[in-house]
C-alpha cells in the first residue's frame, strides 16, 4: 500500500514538472513570435509632409509613394511611433511627423530619441520632405522631394529626389542620382559621387566640400556648381552649362575636368609655382590686369615662345602632343591653338587667365599644390 | 615662432593649463610647424593611449582605508600587548628600562601575531609606496630646476639647441632639462600634472608668434572649438570618428602650414593669403563638424 501510494507521487510530481515546462516553453515560444514580428506604423499626412527621423545605428531606407500616408515598418524594432509634430488634431492630415524608434535592446525603458539601433523602412509620401540622421547606418533615400541625411559613418545613397537635397558625413561617402534641385554635400573623409544632376529652378546651386575624400561630379547641369577639397581629387565629367560659374578649389588634389570638344569657357587659375595646368583645349591666354607693375618686360617670356611649337615632348601630331607654354610674371595675349601644358615658373602663387571658344560658361580654380587637367571628352 | 615647442609645452596645452595668449601663440605654431604638429599627435596619441589602458587602474579605490584599518587593528594589537604587560604584576613591580625593553621583544602569542601584522601591513604599505613612487612624476625639486632653467634661459641660451633652416618657422628646438612629464589623460592627469606649476610656461619659452593679419580671429575660433572638442575628455571619442578626425586633421594641418609658409613669404600677394584663409576655413568646418558629431559620441 505504502508503495502504491509512493509510485502515485511519484506519477504526479513528473506529471507536473512536464506540465510545468510546456507552460514555459509555450510562453517562450510566443514570446519569441512577438519579437520577430514586424512592426508597423501608418499615420495619414499632407502630400508635403516632413518626416524626421533619428536613430543611433541600423540603415534606413526611405521611399516615395502615391500614397497620402507615412509609413514605418521594422523588423527588430521594439516599438515605432509616428508622432505628429504640428499641432492639429489627430484627426487632421499630418504636416510633420517625427518617427520615434524604440529597439529591443532597452525595451524596457523609455529612450530618448536618437538612441535606437534598428533597420526602417519608411514611405512617405512624394512630395514629402525627409529628415534623416544617424550615426553608424546607411541611408538610402528615394523618390521624394527633399532629403536631408547626416551620418557620421554610413553611407549615403539618394536617388531621383526632386526638388533639394542636402547631405552631411563624417566618414561615410555619399552618392546622389538623377536628382533635381538644390543640392549640397559636406563630408570629412567620405568620397562624394554625384551622377546626372540638374537644377529645378534658375537659382538652384550645386555645391560638394570635403576634406579628404574625393569628388567626382558627372552630369552635373547646375549653372552655379562648388566644389571644394583640401587634398581630395575633383572630377567633373559633363558639358557646362551655358553662363555657367564653376569654382573648385583644392589644396593639395588635382583637379580634372573632362569636357565635350566644343566647350566655351573662360579660365581664371590660381596655381602655385612648378604647378601645371594641362589642356586639351586651345586656350587663349590673357595677360592680368590688375597685377601690380612688374620688372620684367612684358611678354618677354610667352613672345619668344611660337604658339605651335611643340617644345619639350615632340610627338607625330600636334593634337595628340600637348605644347608647354611657360609662363612669364608679365605676360601679353597669347594665342595657342594646340593643347597645351602651361606651367607656371614664377615664384609666386600665379593666376593664369584663358579663353576657349566665346567664353560662355567661367571657370575658376583655384589649387595650392595640385594639377588642373582640362581634358577633352 | 622660431623655436619649436618642447614636450612639456605640448603636455600643458593639452592639459589646458596655459594661459589664452600662450594658447593661441602655441596653436598657431602647431598650425605652421609640422614637426611639431607631428609631435603634438604623438602626444596626444600617448595621452589618449594610456588613459584607456589605464582607465580601470584609475577607477579602482585606493585602499587607504583598508590600509588604514589594517594599521588600526595592528596598533591596536600592539597596544594591546602593551597593556598586558602594564597589568602583569611584575612588571608593575618595578622593573627597569631595560627590562621593560627585553619584555617588548617577549614574544607572547598576541604579541608575536601583533608584529606579524604589523610587519605585513608595513610591507603592503612599502610596496603600495613604491608603485606609487614609481608612476608618479619626477620630484618637485628636478621639474621646478629644470623649468626654471628653461623659462629664465634666453633664446640663444647654450642649454637650448635652436637649428634654425633658413628662416623657416619650423625650426628645432629641443630643451632637453625639461624632465617627461607622465602621459595620462583626464582628470586624474591633471592631478598628477599639477605638480608644475602653471609659470613655468613663459614668455620666452613660447616664444612670440607674428600672426598674420587675419589670422587672430581664425585662431581663436580655432581655440574655441578645439576646447569644445576636447570638453568631454571624460567621455573618450569613438575609435572611427577619433581616426577620421585625426586623418583629417593632419591633412587640414599640413595644408595651412604650407600655405602659411607662403603667405608669409609672400606678404603682398593676396592669392597666398586667401590660400591660407581657405585652410583655416576648413579647419573651422573639420572642428564644427567634429564638435558636432560628438553629440552622438555616446557609450
Amino acid at each position: 500500500m505504502k508503495f502504491t501510494a509512493l509510485k502515485i507521487c511519484l506519477v504526479l510530481v513528473l506529471v507536473s514538472i512536464v506540465g510545468t515546462a510546456d507552460v514555459w516553453a509555450r510562453a517562450a515560444n510566443r514570446n519569441d513570435d512577438v519579437r520577430s514580428q514586424k512592426v508597423e506604423r501608418t499615420i495619414a499626412a499632407e502630400p508635403s509632409v516632413t518626416v524626421s527621423i533619428c536613430v543611433m545605428a541600423g540603415s534606413i531606407n526611405v521611399h516615395g509613394w502615391d500614397k497620402d500616408e507615412v509609413s514605418a515598418r521594422s523588423s527588430d524594432a521594439a516599438q515605432i511611433e509616428l508622432r505628429q509634430k504640428d499641432g492639429a488634431g489627430q484627426s487632421a492630415k499630418a504636416l510633420r511627423v517625427e518617427v520615434f524608434v524604440v529597439d529591443k535592446l532597452d525595451e524596457e525603458r523609455i529612450k530618448t530619441n536618437c538612441q535606437a539601433s534598428s533597420e526602417l523602412e519608411l514611405f512617405v509620401p512624394r512630395a514629402a520632405s525627409v529628415h534623416v540622421q544617424t550615426r553608424d547606418g546607411e541611408i538610402n533615400i528615394a523618390d521624394i522631394a527633399v532629403a536631408v541625411a547626416g551620418t557620421q559613418n554610413g553611407d549615403n545613397s539618394i536617388e531621383r529626389v526632386s526638388r533639394a537635397v542636402e547631405v552631411g558625413s563624417v566618414g561615410g561617402s555619399v552618392s546622389i542620382k538623377d536628382s533635381t534641385g538644390r543640392t549640397s554635400v559636406t563630408t570629412i573623409g567620405g568620397a562624394i559621387e554625384v551622377v546626372n544632376l540638374r537644377p529645378s529652378a534658375a537659382a538652384d546651386g550645386f555645391e560638394a566640400v570635403s576634406v579628404s575624400g574625393d569628388l567626382n561630379l558627372e552630369g552635373v547641369s547646375h549653372s552655379q556648381l562648388n566644389a571644394r577639397t583640401v587634398s581630395g581629387d575633383v572630377h567633373l565629367i559633363g558639358p557646362l552649362a551655358a553662363g555657367g560659374r564653376y569654382g573648385f578649389k583644392t589644396m593639395s588634389g588635382d583637379i580634372t575636368l573632362t569636357l565635350p570638344d566644343d566647350s566655351s569657357f573662360n579660365l581664371s587659375a590660381k596655381v602655385s609655382k612648378n604647378e601645371e595646368i594641362i589642356s586639351d583645349f586651345p586656350l587663349t591666354l590673357i595677360p592680368e590686369t590688375t597685377s601690380p607693375a612688374a620688372p620684367t618686360p612684358a611678354a618677354s617670356a610667352v613672345s619668344s615662345v611660337p604658339p605651335k611649337s611643340p617644345a619639350p615632348a615632340p610627338a607625330a601630331t600636334p593634337e595628340a602632343s600637348p605644347v608647354i607654354v611657360r609662363v612669364a610674371p608679365r605676360m601679353s595675349k597669347v594665342f595657342v591653338t594646340s593643347p597645351v601644358i602651361v606651367t607656371v615658373t614664377t615664384p609666386t602663387l600665379r593666376r593664369v587667365n584663358a579663353v576657349c571658344g566665346a567664353g560662355d560658361a567661367s571657370i575658376q580654380v583655384a589649387s595650392f599644390s595640385g594639377t588642373l587637367h582640362l581634358l577633352k571628352k | 615662432m622660431r623655436r619649436c615647442l618642447d614636450e612639456g609645452i605640448l603636455q600643458s596645452y593639452f592639459d589646458r593649463e596655459l594661459s589664452n595668449e600662450h594658447m593661441e601663440a602655441v596653436t598657431s605654431h602647431l598650425a605652421s610647424c609640422m614637426k611639431c604638429a607631428v609631435a603634438a599627435g604623438e602626444l596626444e596619441g600617448e595621452v589618449l593611449l594610456l588613459s584607456s589602458a589605464l582607465a580601470t587602474e584609475f577607477d579602482a579605490t585606493v585602499p587607504t582605508e583598508r590600509l588604514r584599518h589594517r594599521i588600526d587593528v595592528a596598533v591596536a594589537g600592539f597596544g594591546l600587548g602593551n597593556q598586558n604587560a602594564v597589568r602583569e604584576p611584575v612588571v608593575l613591580a618595578g622593573r627597569g628600562w631595560l627590562q621593560s625593553l627585553t619584555t617588548l621583544f617577549a614574544f607572547t602569542p598576541q604579541r608575536t601575531f601583533g608584529y606579524a601584522a604589523l610587519a605585513v601591513v608595513l610591507a603592503f604599505a612599502a610596496i603600495i609606496g613604491s608603485l606609487q613612487w614609481r608612476q608618479s612624476p619626477s620630484p618637485t625639486i628636478d621639474n621646478k630646476n629644470n623649468i626654471a632653467k628653461v623659462a629664465l634661459a634666453p633664446p640663444q641660451a647654450p642649454m637650448t639647441k635652436i637649428s634654425n633652416t633658413g628662416g623657416e618657422p619650423a625650426s628645432n628646438v629641443s630643451s632637453a632639462p625639461v624632465a617627461k612629464a607622465p602621459v595620462v589623460a583626464g582628470e586624474r592627469v591633471q592631478r598628477t600634472r599639477s605638480v608644475r606649476p602653471h609659470t613655468t610656461v613663459s614668455n620666452q619659452a613660447v616664444a612670440q608668434v607674428k600672426l598674420l593679419p587675419g589670422e587672430r580671429s581664425y585662431l581663436k575660433t580655432i581655440a574655441a572649438l578645439d576646447s569644445t572638442i576636447k570638453a568631454g575628455s571624460n567621455r573618450p571619442m569613438r575609435p572611427a570618428l577619433q581616426a577620421e578626425y585625426e586623418r583629417n586633421l593632419a591633412v587640414v594641418d599640413r595644408a595651412l602650414a604650407a600655405t602659411r609658409n607662403a603667405a608669409k613669404k609672400n606678404p603682398n600677394d593676396p592669392d597666398a593669403a586667401e590660400f591660407m584663409f581657405n585652410a583655416y576655413q576648413s579647419k573651422v568646418d573639420l572642428l564644427n563638424t567634429v564638435a558636432d558629431a560628438r553629440l552622438y559620441n555616446r557609450p
